[in-house]
């Protein structure tokens, strides 16, 4: 009643001030405490941090005032950007060489992923089942297994390194440039992301109305016509789509160059911005980062602009008759076979021989009669890697295992609740700008790389922050920093169960007088529990195996179990190193494979 | 107009266990429209898949007029290519990343017209179609209606001998499918093809064709003309199938009464005259008639009492009790029967129809021929 005595008594402000009451009643439901709720963390997590490293790349730092006298500390300045931007060797030299290696693996990459997408899926080849896990395995496991693995087979004394596989039974050495530098980065990771590209192919492909193609036949198409003319251009838009999302991935990738890129002084712009942050220069490394972010984030508005929803075609769902495989005839077994062994070759032999060289007592000696289980379970030994001892019974390995395993649980709990929420206040408050607004933030980490997104949390919780105390070296900025980095996966998962949820069923419990957090409790989270649980467990098993966001955040005492790997690798102790790396493709495995059967029993289920 | 007729014989087809077909026959007639009806998974989809030559039978023979496509135990098998066939899907199955005009192009540059043909008969079919004008349009920019149309013109611009269609209509809304369909007739008319058409909707099959067969678990229970097919259905599957408000169907004894022999209710409520039929008393039958051809009278002696009245528009649809169970009777509008009223109900003699309660199949009138085709 007030409403309206008020809206007729006050003429022409009347609009407005009925629109100012009709937001704030909205502000106040349920829907738009929680949208608030989420847009505070949002733009604490991800917004001010953007904010920050835009400001500190444009600000004046103590280091400066040497070569800008007249400014003070904080001053506007563009001296950061000239500096990075002009210079040759700081930039774009890097920026090259991330194109050459980018570019290069992404043409591999689609090969490699678009004949295997093709073969599983449309022809009658033989041992589909192992040949389709092997084409998923690598994605399963930290982004730079292949390349230790390609250092312990082609390693020699010539590059400085201890003798390999390759040249301990054969005596050859590999060229240096085959060892180190930007061929074995495509290579590398054009194992690594080739799954990538072709999961999304494959699935296009299963797709693919088998009416269109039967159409085809009809009308007098050979099948070669058919697969030019219809298949092809029907799944091209997913194959230009993963080949741009893929070119992306490998620009931010970091483990991988720093591996086989810096013996051979090769940089790209993610090792240049560790590098910086690693001499202090963190201007410098934000400029660079903001660079990479940017043509990320470019990279990605094409792909959903132009390519992703204008030209997808979404087949209308006819009746799911069988594809007409492709039938290889005679040559089915012996072409069965030929992929099957190069598989092999490719994906699992490395990893053998991976863990093997973690057997090796001595470095470099090959020969079985080496074999030992020194660097899993045994004592220190002075003479080797400094006395460290077998990863098994080394206290430093428990407790990186065990910060590993915490930093992931809580960040995976914590992207769970918040994931939720997210889809909660995105399905509830759909086609308002507030819920375009939180979509859209929630997506932004999928664009910054995250060795930027690890720099950008050094420097911003280095000193204390409104609500913060000082975190670095502390666990919780681990924690943060996967977090705020996953947020993307978890706002898919929380709206996709958010969608499955009715707003009557809140409703009638809202009727009988259920409050915001009886309606949580009781309605939403069982119901959308399936969700929020999958969407945990892909930020458990992402966590474990990430490397390139916690290097920069590490302290002796927080330290995860892939930086140990590395620094193991620095220190020159090789067999610890694979050994923990070993260990990590096992935990990420039976993580995944949990996955797997939690996901296979809850559809039964549902 | 170079049309061909369709020889089925003795096909069969089996997924593992599942029999898909079981040892069907068939002739069709050349310029025929042909409907396979049933319902789902009854394999009248597989059977048009047969004839297009996308699914391969496991025995029997098909003809495409003097040409044998399949047959001689599987050792001829003619590729879909070379059958010289148009298939319209229910969902279109148009290409995407083609405009119209390229995906009704695409069959006529196969077949090797000049580019100055291809414009030609690109053009006169989408005339034929009612699309001038949509060629540079995607499948996305149009209705599911035009989509249809598409593939139509797509099938008929490379002047098949048989045209086939699968449920071409069951996508669409219920009032596209009424125009859709008296398009589809003119075409029919106009080309003088040969249209072997599959549907699960009765009033699809009774609009569009000459010739109906209605199949049921891989075989063909009853083929003939719609009229015939549906007033003297040859089964009660078929029977009860075809019709909506469903045939009405009641479970009798033949009595003789004053010299005639009557069909009467278990509950005796109701009775009809069954003279013209082979039957004698004591035979049990199933009685079949449809609800509009009953003839209601009021008359306060009847046992029988109008029990609802659902008005729906052009008609009344009265139900009553006979034996416990409802039947359906179909009345003017204006007729003016209300619930509660007594009424008889009477089926004038020729438009009975008695089956035999164990075969289920339809019981011969004497001196007719029958219709067990």
């Amino acid at each position: 009643m007030n409403t309206h005595s008020i809206s007729t008594s006050q003429g022409s402000g009347t609009k407005l001030s009925w629109k100012l009451k009709r937001s704030l009643r909205r502000l106040g439901s349920t829907e738009g405490l929680v949208a608030l709720f989420v847009i505070i963390i949002l733009i604490y997590f991800i917004v001010l941090p953007l904010i920050f490293i835009v400001y500190e790349s444009l600000s004046v730092t103590v280091d400066d005032l040497r070569k800008l006298p007249h400014a003070s500390v904080g001053d506007l300045t563009l001296h950061h950007w000239i500096r990075t931007f002009t210079s040759w060797s700081r930039f774009f030299k890097p920026l090259l060489n991330t194109f050459i290696v980018g570019g290069g693996a992404t043409i591999a990459i689609t090969i490699m992923g678009l004949s295997l997408s093709w073969v599983v899926a449309l022809t009658d080849l033989r041992f589909k089942r192992v040949i389709g896990f092997l084409c998923v395995l690598p994605y399963l496991m930290p982004s730079w297994a292949f390349a230790m693995a390609w250092i312990e087979v082609f390693k020699h004394q010539g590059v400085g390194r201890s003798t390999g596989f390759l040249t301990y039974y054969t005596g050859i050495q590999a060229p240096d440039w085959f060892v180190f530098g930007p061929l074995p980065i495509i290579i590398v990771s054009t194992l690594h992301y080739f799954p990538f590209l072709y999961l999304m192919v494959k699935a296009s492909l299963e797709n693919i109305d088998s009416q269109l193609e039967e159409s085809a036949e009809l009308l007098g198409a050979s099948r070669f016509l058919i697969l030019k003319k219809i298949t092809m251009p029907i799944v091209a838009p997913a194959i230009l789509s993963a080949a741009v999302l893929a070119f992306s991935r490998v620009m931010g990738t970091f483990a991988t160059p720093a591996l086989l890129g810096a013996p051979a002084r090769f940089t790209v712009l993610s090792t240049q911005i560790y590098s910086l942050t690693r001499f202090g220069r963190m201007s410098e490394a934000f400029s660079i980062a903001l660079a990479l972010i940017a043509f990320s984030a470019i990279v990605i508005y094409i792909n959903n602009r132009f390519i992703g929803t204008r030209k997808s075609f979404a087949t209308i769902g006819g009746k799911g008759t069988k594809q007409n495989l492709f039938r290889f005839g005679k040559a089915r077994t012996p072409i069965s076979l030929v992929i099957l062994i190069l598989m092999f070759i490719l994906i699992i032999l490395p990893l053998l021989l991976l863990a093997y060289s973690s057997f090796m007592r001595v470095v470099g000696d090959w020969n079985l009669s080496n074999f030992s289980l020194h660097w899993w379970i045994g004592a220190g030994d002075p003479k080797l890697a400094e006395g460290e001892s077998g990863i098994l019974v080394n206290p430093a390995i428990w407790r990186g295992a065990f910060n590993t395993i915490r930093v992931a649980l809580v960040a995976g709990l914590m992207c769970g609740v918040f994931g939720l929420f997210i889809g909660y206040s995105v399905v509830r408050l759909r086609g308002t700008k507030v819920a375009y607004i939180i979509d859209s933030i929630g997506f932004i980490p999928i664009v910054i790389p995250s060795i930027a997104f690890g720099a950008v949390y050094l420097s911003l919780y280095a000193i204390p922050r409104p609500f913060l105390p000082m975190l670095y070296g502390t666990f919780m900025l681990l924690v943060f920093a996967a977090f705020a980095k996953r947020i993307p996966y978890t706002t898919r998962t929380g709206v996709s169960a958010m969608h499955q949820i009715g707003v009557e069923l809140e409703e009638a419990a809202k009727l009988m007088g259920a409050g915001l957090v009886l309606r949580f409790r009781k309605i939403i989270y069982p119901l959308a529990r399936p969700g929020v649980i999958a969407g945990i467990l892909l930020v458990i098993t992402t966590t474990v195996r990430e490397l390139s966001l916690f290097i920069l955040l590490m302290t002796p005492g927080n330290r995860v179990l892939t930086v140990q790997s590395l620094t193991y690798s620095e220190i020159g102790a090789q067999q610890l190193s694979n050994a923990l790396m070993t260990f990590i493709i096992l935990l990420s495995l039976v993580l995944a494979g949990t996955v797997k059967t939690l996901e296979s029993k809850s559809k039964r289920k549902g | 107009m170079n049309t061909k007729g369709i020889s089925i014989k003795h096909i069969s087809k089996n997924w593992g266990d599942v029999q898909a077909l079981d040892n069907v026959s068939l002739e069709i007639e050349p310029g025929s429209f042909t409907t396979l009806l049933g319902p789902s998974g009854c394999g009248k989809t597989t059977l048009l898949r047969s004839l297009a030559g996308l699914e391969e039978p496991n025995a029997g023979e098909l003809w495409i007029g003097d040409k044998m496509v399949f047959g001689n135990e599987g050792a001829v098998f003619v590729p879909p290519k070379k059958r010289n066939l148009g298939l319209v899907f229910q969902s279109y199955a148009l290409w995407p990343h083609m405009t119209v005009w390229e995906n009704i192009a695409f069959g006529l540059k196969l077949k090797e017209y000049n580019a100055q043909e291809v414009k030609e008969l690109v053009e006169e079919h989408l005339n034929i179609v009612g699309l001038s004008g949509y060629g540079y349009r995607y499948p996305s920019e149009l209705s599911g209606g035009q989509q249809q149309r598409v593939s139509l013109a797509r099938m008929l611009s490379v002047s098949p001998e048989v045209l086939l269609m699968d449920e071409p209509l069951s996508n669409l809304d219920a009032k596209l499918r009424v125009s859709l369909r008296a398009e589809l007739k003119r075409i029919h008319k106009t080309t003088g093809l040969t249209v072997v058409y599959v549907t699960h909707d009765q009033i699809e099959a009774m609009s569009l064709s000459t010739h109906i067969a209605v199949m049921q678990n891989g075989r063909i229970l009853d083929y003939g003309e719609p009229d015939r097919v549906y007033q003297n259905p040859s089964t009660v599957f078929v029977a009860d199938f075809m019709g909506n408000p469903q045939i009405n169907l009641v479970s009798s004894t033949i009595v003789e009464k004053n010299g005639k022999n009557l069909a009467q209710s278990q509950d005796g409520t109701w009775e009809v005259e069954v003279e013209a039929f082979d039957v004698a008393p004591g035979d049990s039958v199933i009685v079949g008639f449809r609800p509009e051809d009953t003839i209601l009278e009021l008359s306060d002696d009847s046992p029988l009492k109008v029990d609802t009245v659902q008005k729906t528009g052009p008609d009344l649809l009265l139900t009553l009790l006979v034996d416990g169970n409802e039947i359906i009777a179909r009345t003017d509008k204006h007729s003016g029967f209300a619930m509660d009223q007594c009424v008889t109900v009477s089926i004038p003699p020729e438009l009975i129809n008695l089956f035999n309660p164990e075969s289920k199949k339809s019981i011969e009138r004497n001196g007719s021929s029958g219709n067990n085709f």
